[in-house]
């Protein structure tokens, strides 16, 4: 058995995500800066060439772009072996969402709950960009909806160059999460502000969901 | 010798403890499905009643930590005398004198309920304290800072360290107790009730047999026995309030909403009936995008 230490590494086009603080220059032309990024990633999956496959147990991990070590995930007691391919989904199943007032990451608290309308939000991305014609030029993305036909959680498998378990071993693997992937598919001047289950959440969620990639 | 006379001691106290535990199990809290009710919907196996939980869930709901300036409880609407509903006021009100734009419903069988809130936006008992405790117009807070007040209180730290075997307030087990403590609230103790367990003092007089004929006749089907409701949502056939819609915030209610849960005989202590329509129509309606126009959808108003 042995140890996968994952870290996300949130990127804008390649550069580092630093909060607040930086202005990113995105390819479709739109200039902005990032004030948040937080998402659920659940259900990992590792499998191997052997057809060996690990899945995490509870398996719910917030991320936020803005607390020092939560972009690190520890998966324990995976078998000795060569993996080559990495699932997970970006957000919360339905189960999760009909269930009751769960703990951990999904404690209510972790502010990543809608009241009103119940169902966890599935990725909060904000921030501010000229381009926006609102208060403060901000944009606002809480990407939720668990029912049909407005699903945010959506899957995703990376592909792996022969990850390595080791007896008693601890591994590294890297995952970008680049937001330019993200930003470069819409026009914040018309797509700035999305806090409901809804077609564009969904759409949004795509897009989303494409910003993994193994560094 | 000292050793022995400890361990005597400590063996009486275990003997005590024993005696203390089975009696609290005697005289403790328990939720029972009333005879010939229908299966909960709640699923207790995840958080089943206990003495311990059931109190703190009591001391939270009447306890106005829970709002922001500490004004306001969940008893300040849902009005135990008067069967945890909110009487004498259309709408109700929170903090600093401000009104919402709805009447809390009475709280009753609720372990039976799929869906809270009059529009049914809420899914799980659990969740549906977050709603009145964040509201801008009821409690005015965040269940963060309501954490952090709990594991500020020493009583408090007492009282999860019992229910829950760890003094640690979060967020889910604030919740959970919260749902306890509500899981209790039934009604299977009425005169109507007595009157189908054919038990003493649930005699009805021949006009109140009518009454209840009448009703089976042209009410039960929504308001379906022996809860009174179907969990359905109706059309109450009434123009939307213009009043109301300046009142409510645009970004929870994107649409006009003309529906309301179909509320069970006893809690119908609210201002207004609720004429009823199918659940399937309403359901087609949803799914289209549709609004429903009284008269052409309201079952009552046809």
């Amino acid at each position: 058995m042995g140890t996968l230490r994952i870290t996300l590494v949130p990127l804008v086009d390649g550069k580092p995500l630093i909060l607040e603080n930086r202005l990113y220059h995105i390819q479709n032309g739109d200039s902005l800066y990032v004030d948040m990024l937080r998402f659920y990633l659940s259900t990992l999956r590792l499998k191997g060439k052997n057809g060996v496959v690990f899945s995490e147990k509870d398996s719910y991990h917030l991320i936020d772009a803005g607390e020092d070590g939560n972009c690190l995930i520890a998966l324990e007691n995976i078998p000795i072996g060569v993996y080559d391919t990495f699932f997970f989904n970006v957000g919360t199943d339905s189960l999760t969402n009909v269930s009751g007032a769960m703990g951990g990451d999904l404690d209510p608290t972790r502010g990543m709950y809608w009241a009103w309308n119940t169902g966890y939000v599935n990725v909060k991305i904000e921030g501010r960009s000229n381009a926006c014609n609102t208060l403060h030029h901000a944009f606002t993305f809480h990407l939720g909806g668990y029912m049909p036909p407005h699903q945010t959680v959506r899957k995703v498998e990376l592909p792996l160059q022969n990850l390595r378990i080791g007896e008693n071993a601890t591994t590294d693997l890297r995952i970008a999460a680049d937001l330019g992937r993200f930003f470069s598919r819409l026009q914040l001047a018309q797509t700035n502000s999305v806090m409901l289950p809804s077609k564009q959440a969904a759409q949004l969620a795509d897009y989303f969901s494409g910003i993994f990639s193994p560094e | 010798m000292l050793r022995s006379k400890i361990t005597f001691i400590v063996a009486l106290c275990g003997l005590f403890l024993a005696l203390l535990s089975f009696t609290d199990v005697k005289d403790g809290i328990a939720f029972v499905v009333p005879e010939g009710w229908p299966a909960p919907v709640y699923d207790f196996s995840k958080n089943p009643v206990t003495d311990a939980g059931f109190q703190l869930g009591r001391q939270l709901f009447y306890d106005p930590l829970l709002s922001r300036d500490t004004t306001v409880s969940c008893a300040s609407c849902h009005l135990q005398a008067t069967g945890f509903a909110h009487v004498d006021h259309a709408l109700s009100h929170g903090i600093g004198g401000r009104v919402g734009t709805r009447n809390a419903p009475a709280i009753l069988n609720m372990a039976w309920s799929k869906t809270f809130m009059w529009d049914g936006g809420v899914n799980h008992l659990d969740m549906q304290p977050l709603s009145p405790i964040t509201s801008a117009a009821e409690m005015d807070e965040t269940m963060e800072n309501v954490v952090r007040k709990l594991n500020a209180s020493d009583k408090y730290r007492r009282l999860f360290r019992a229910a829950f075997g760890d003094s640690l307030a979060t967020g889910q087990k604030t919740l959970l107790a919260l749902s306890q403590f509500v899981l209790m609230l039934n009604s299977y103790n009425s005169r109507y009730d007595k009157y189908i367990r054919k038990a003493p003092g649930g005699e009805f007089s021949a006009q109140e047999l009518n009454g209840l004929a009448i009703f089976r006749a042209h009410c039960a089907a929504c308001h379906t026995e022996p809860l009174f409701t179907d969990g359905g949502f109706g059309n109450n056939g009434l123009p939307v309030d213009t009043a109301l819609s300046g009142l409510r915030a645009p970004q929870y209610h994107p649409k006009p909403r003309r529906f309301a849960q179909i509320q069970s005989a006893d809690a119908a202590q609210h201002p207004v009936h609720l004429p009823v329509h199918a659940r399937r129509a309403f359901q087609k309606t949803v799914a289209s995008g549709a609004t429903l126009y009284p008269g052409r959808s309201a079952k009552h108003n046809a």
